[in-house]
């Protein structure tokens, strides 16, 4: 039997736990994380509010907890999206090859020129602050990051016998790149996909971090670490909570990815 | 030089730069040094740099500060309190108005031995009747002031003889109005003609005034010097002089503070745990300077939901005020009631609006009832366009939501939520109106039809365009008698209350962290200050007092 790779156990683990957090937040807290109490700002740990008030007088930990919905939804959602258009993208390049390729490559190259957070920065400045444009902006982002993982490959696979002989037996490009080329590739872009929401949970706290994340009172990581930057030195927990947050989460999914890679590889796999 | 090394350890790489570059690490010795020699007052600015020194284009809070150290006017406000009498500057006494061939006439006698010294290109010499009119005039002049709009009353200025100045003005003005027009503040400041003539645009980089310190020189980006102008009319300087340096990096400023390297610095955070960081800290104390401006939640009059005044009422009585001063700090933000308080110049006691009725105290009940008669039973929704460094949005936010009012914030930056309002189309808005002289300047610019940022005649900062005390408002404008001036003053005071143009929220102070043995020179501890910072001669730092 394969003895489970403990990378794999913690970062399932630690995810495991987030999403369940940001699924059913009512169980870790029953404060309300926008209910303010101004009087009572900045108030330092107690046995009811477990981290103490922000500014506002709000409960510390309840926004803490309603913000992993946040980040796990926006983190989440736009790697799905991202691979869902950048893998077709790619793959369809390194498919066809000749003009369509150089089309697409050249645009995934200058955009990845871009670093991913400022043209999120511009994008959401231009069109305003929701859960969907952040989500789209970071999408656009991370969409060259899987079509270039995903054109290598497609280059290579469509000169291999099994893609040769279907396209003799009258196959068409779709149905190849699906039933061919697609399984060849997918063990590697779930490993892809993990590592790149490690970097989408933070394009999103650094979002919020820089008053461009979703409008007040919605609780975010990045906007917490924010609000906490001005009391850094009379009250270090307020920006210290939802900094370590985003760096549990970032590992979770790194951990993960670098499991996942270990046991879906052959060649380290059975080792 | 030991402090600075330690210094320079607790802070970030970045930090640790500006430190030793703006503290002057490794430099010239400060204050403390000084034992028998008078110190020079090394002041922490959080402002990258200024605009100008001269009186007429002095618009940063800053540039005001400066202007009024380099400056001084026919007639003095007491530093440290401004709602007191004026006291004589440049004038030997508080002139009178007269009537001469049916207009009102005021005679300003100057005292003799007020010297202008020494500039780049001038030499020191006797202030005369000459520099006064210069300068009325150019503050008056459109073209060449910011402040012109203040002085639209006076109709000439005139040197009577070399000691003597007579403004004649188009209409009779009270001496309420008249006398800031001539005070230390804005327009008021009297300039060295000489110096303007020589200098020409440079003026405000090289100033040259008969105020109690003197310019020395300016380094962009980095500090501004000035000396004791030892021929000051009052009496010589405490200090030798003032270091100012530009420190916009809060924790840079502050360490600088600690480690020895200022006299006087803002706090790194605002409210009250900043100020408890340096109370604690052995050697040094808060300076409360009193009164950077006053705090509304301004309606909108004409547009949306708020055009109805009774909207505007339920709105106002579902804010509750003691939010906004528990989070801007107990020591820096004191309730208010009136719209223009009785801490300012020609101002309404609270109590007064207590009397009247006019106090909107927080009722949420009270609230969700009128805001249900008003039409609007389960309240509505407004998007309101807020500034990022504002955080009290969020508190009106919550509070709104409360009577069903669903408030959504679009946070822009500071330029973009100014052009937003200047479209008189934002539902509500949390703002400051800062220091005046007399309230008939904010009753003017903010509560005046014509003002209105939307189809005014004349647009200024009435964002919300309430026009509903204009008949007073002018009458106010129109009346030479102190008295009756200030009881109509109150009147616009209840009639901009009674419409909930406005809801008053609290009068916010400046407080500095400073060493033990700075003072101002001035009343102690200050009760009013225009603008926010007023040192006189007498300011200076006590090397030896280290306990406070």
């Amino acid at each position: 039997m394969r003895r489970l790779n403990p990378l794999l156990v913690i970062g399932g683990l630690i995810i495991a736990f987030l999403v369940l957090v940001a699924l059913f937040p009512t169980l870790f807290t029953s404060q309300d994380p926008a209910r303010q109490d101004v009087a009572a700002q900045l108030e330092p740990p107690s046995a009811e509010h477990w981290l103490g008030r922000d500014q506002f007088g709000r409960d510390i930990y309840a926004r803490l907890i309603y913000g992993t919905q946040v980040s796990m939804v926006i983190g989440v959602s736009s790697v799905l999206l991202g691979m869902a258009v950048g893998v077709p993208i790619g793959m369809i390049a390194g498919y066809f090859r000749g003009k369509t390729e150089r089309v697409i490559m050249w645009i995934v190259d200058v955009k990845m020129a871009f670093p991913g957070l400022v043209l999120a920065l511009l994008f959401v400045a231009l069109f305003g602050q929701s859960t969907w444009n952040i989500t789209l902006a970071i999408v656009i982002g991370i969409i060259p990051v899987f079509a270039r993982l995903a054109h290598g490959p497609a280059l290579a696979f469509r000169e291999r016998e099994f893609v040769k002989s279907s396209i003799v037996f009258g196959a068409r490009a779709p149905w190849i790149l699906y039933k061919h080329i697609w399984p060849n590739l997918r063990s590697e872009m779930v490993v892809i996909a993990s590592m790149t929401a490690a970097v989408t949970i933070r394009i999103e706290a650094g979002l919020s971090f820089l008053g461009l994340g979703l409008p007040p009172p919605t609780a975010t990581w990045g906007g917490m670490l924010r609000d906490g930057t001005t009391y850094l030195q009379t009250d270090p927990l307020f920006s210290l909570v939802p900094g370590l947050a985003i760096f549990v989460a970032a590992l979770g999914f790194n951990l993960l990815g670098d499991g996942l890679r270990d046991a879906l590889d052959p060649r380290t796999a059975n080792s | 030089m030991k402090i600075c090394g330690v210094q320079a350890r607790m802070v970030a790489p970045a930090a640790l730069v500006a430190v030793l570059a703006a503290a002057g690490c490794g430099g010239s010795g400060g204050s403390g040094s000084a034992t028998n020699e008078r110190p020079t007052i090394r002041w922490g600015v959080a402002t990258e740099g200024i605009t100008s020194m001269d009186p007429v284009r002095a618009v940063q809070p800053v540039d005001r500060t400066l202007s009024m150290m380099l400056f001084d006017g026919l007639v003095r406000y007491q530093p440290g309190n401004a709602t007191a009498p004026f006291e004589p500057g440049i004038a030997k006494e508080i002139p009178q108005a007269a009537t001469q061939d049916g207009k009102q006439v005021w005679t300003i006698a100057l005292r003799t031995g007020v010297k202008c010294p020494a500039g780049q290109k001038t030499p020191a010499y006797d202030l005369t009747s000459d520099d006064v009119v210069f300068s009325l005039k150019r503050a008056a002049d459109p073209d060449k002031s910011t402040f012109a709009s203040v002085f639209t009353a006076y109709d000439t200025v005139e040197a009577v003889d070399a000691g003597t100045v007579k403004v004649t003005m188009k209409q009779p003005v009270s001496p309420a109005a008249f006398l800031p027009t001539i005070s230390n503040w804005q327009g008021g400041l009297v300039v060295c003609k000489k110096a303007v003539e020589a200098e020409g645009e440079d003026f405000g980089k090289h100033p040259v005034g008969p105020g109690p310190f003197k310019f020395e020189s300016w380094t962009p980006g980095q500090r501004i010097k000035l000396l004791a102008n030892d021929d000051y009319y009052l009496g010589k300087p405490l200090s030798a002089g003032w270091d100012i340096r530009f420190m916009p990096d809060d924790t840079a400023r502050q360490a600088a503070l600690f480690g020895g390297d200022l006299d006087v610095a803002p706090p790194t955070a605002t409210g009250d745990k900043g100020l408890e960081v340096i109370d604690s800290r052995k050697g040094f104390k808060v300076v409360q300077a009193p009164l950077f401006g006053t705090w509304y939640l301004l309606f909108n009059a004409k547009v949306g939901p708020t055009a109805k005044p009774e909207v505007r009422k339920a709105l106002a009585y579902a804010v509750n005020r003691a939010d906004y001063v528990a989070s801007a700090g107990q020591r820096t933000a004191k309730p208010t009631l009136s719209v223009w308080g009785a801490q300012l110049p020609g101002g309404i006691p609270d109590s007064h609006v207590q009397q009247a009725g006019l106090a909107y105290d927080f009722d949420v009940a009270k609230a969700r009832q009128m805001l249900a008669a008003a039409g609007y039973p389960n309240g509505f929704d407004v998007t309101v366009t807020a500034p990022s460094n504002v955080t009290f949005f969020q508190i009106l936010q919550a509070q709104m939501k409360e009577i069903g009012v669903n408030v959504k914030i679009k946070t822009v930056d500071l330029p973009t939520w100014q052009s937003a309002i200047m479209t008189g189309q934002e539902p509500l808005m949390l703002t400051l109106i800062s220091y005046r002289p007399t309230p008939q300047i904010p009753y003017t610019d903010f509560f005046y039809g014509p003002s209105a940022v939307r189809g005014g005649k004349h647009p200024a900062q009435n964002f919300g365009g309430y026009d509903g005390a204009d008949a007073l408002i002018e009458k106010a404008s129109q009346s030479s008698d102190s008295e009756e001036q200030a009881r109509l003053w109150q009147e616009i005071n209840d009639k901009i209350l009674e419409d909930a143009a406005a809801k008053p929220l609290f009068m916010s102070y400046q407080a500095y962290g400073a060493v033990c043995g700075f003072t101002m020179g001035g009343v102690e501890p200050p009760t009013a200050i225009p603008g926010n910072w007023q040192p006189s001669y007498k300011a200076t730092v006590d090397a030896r007092a280290n306990d406070c």
